[in-house]
């Protein structure tokens, strides 16, 4: 299958950026505080691979007339949102990296893939920039067979409105 | 639910009329217990954290490949063995909640989080293994990687003390929905 040719387009720092995390009923990849009664995504949400980390951008979305509810949801009924000037404040940068390696075009939301830069650090250094990223952001749970969202949690600001 | 049959000593903390208590629910004196700091629900024993921590790890080898939606693998039983020594070697009564999380490569990440102060145990096929336990002020009091399971007694070590200390902040417990 032919991959389209879309042209790199500028992530601003106020673009939002949405992980996509899989969950399996549990929040198998969010993580309790047993201080606070906060959560926020494990380590094991945010892998790197040698492209980078995947995110998808909510503006790019926009502009294709898509929004977050065209991503992919199964497994994956958690996203988080972090902006691209936030993620810029840890890691070297946050890229336009649309139809990664694999990913076809009968896949319209894979136009929007980003990619968060690692840099050439250390995985001690790559979990405490995470860790940090992770007081910040928001999550979304929803239910992956309905789309309904059950919960909206601001890291930044106590609970947010539903998306 | 645990009775007040199965803690006689706890209800020694409650100084409240007879007739007030039967007017409300269990709930109420259960967290009258809490609040005096006796052995509530909310502080499991080892044996409790354990069991959860095999009931998540046994859920979690059975996740099918592809469970991220790409090309994740399968957890590695060997691996969930090992990281379940690892959290025996690492607690103790009262400690804050292990928290498992499947790795692409079929490895397994167990977090403690108490505030700011964490603990992180990564463990991948092949049995090579990290830990770090890092203080609110972003100092690391562990960090090491092995090649062997056999190996860092010294970093468990270090790294349990830390825990423990964490746990005497633990304030609540991770819902159990799990």
């Amino acid at each position: 299958m032919t991959v389209p040719s879309v042209p790199r387009r500028a992530v601003e720092d106020d673009y939002v950026l949405y992980r996509r995390i899989p969950d399996f009923g549990h929040k198998d990849l969010m993580v309790f505080n047993n201080e606070t009664g906060n959560w926020r995504p494990s380590s094991a949400a945010y892998v790197f691979d040698a492209d980078g980390c995947s995110v998808y951008c909510r503006e790019f979305l926009d502009a294709d007339r898509l929004s977050w509810r065209d991503l992919p949801m199964k497994p994956v009924s958690i996203l988080f949102e972090l902006t691209a000037s936030q993620i810029r404040s840890k890691f070297p940068d946050v890229v336009h990296s649309p139809y990664p390696e694999g990913h076809f075009a009968d896949r319209p939301h894979e136009a929007s893939h980003c990619s968060v830069l690692r840099g050439d650090v250390g995985d001690n250094a790559v979990r405490k920039r995470l860790k940090a990223l992770f007081s910040m952001g928001r999550f979304t749970n929803f239910d992956a067979a309905t789309g309904q969202v059950t919960e909206s949690v601001s890291n930044d600001s106590g609970p947010a409105a539903s998306a | 639910m645990t009775t007040m049959m199965d803690r006689p000593n706890a209800g020694n903390a409650i100084s409240m009329p007879v007739e007030y208590l039967r007017s409300q629910s269990v709930d109420i004196v259960h967290e009258q217990w809490r609040r005096e700091g006796g052995l509530g629900e909310d502080k499991p024993t080892k044996s409790d954290l354990i069991k959860d921590a095999v009931e998540v790890a046994n859920r979690l080898l059975r996740l099918p490949h592809g469970w991220d939606g790409k090309n994740a693998r399968r957890v590695d039983p060997t691996v969930a063995l090992t990281m379940v020594r690892f959290i025996e070697s690492l607690i103790d009564d009262g400690s804050p909640d292990a928290q498992l999380s499947p790795l692409p490569d079929g490895g397994l990440v167990a977090e403690w989080l108490v505030g700011d102060d964490s603990v992180e145990v990564r463990v991948h096929p092949g049995l090579r293994w990290s830990i770090w336990a890092e203080r609110a002020d972003g100092v690391d009091e562990v960090e090491a990687s092995f090649e062997r399971p056999e190996q860092g007694r010294a970093a468990i070590e270090q790294a349990r003390i830390f825990l423990s200390k964490m746990g005497e902040h633990v304030r609540v417990r991770r819902p159990r929905s799990r």
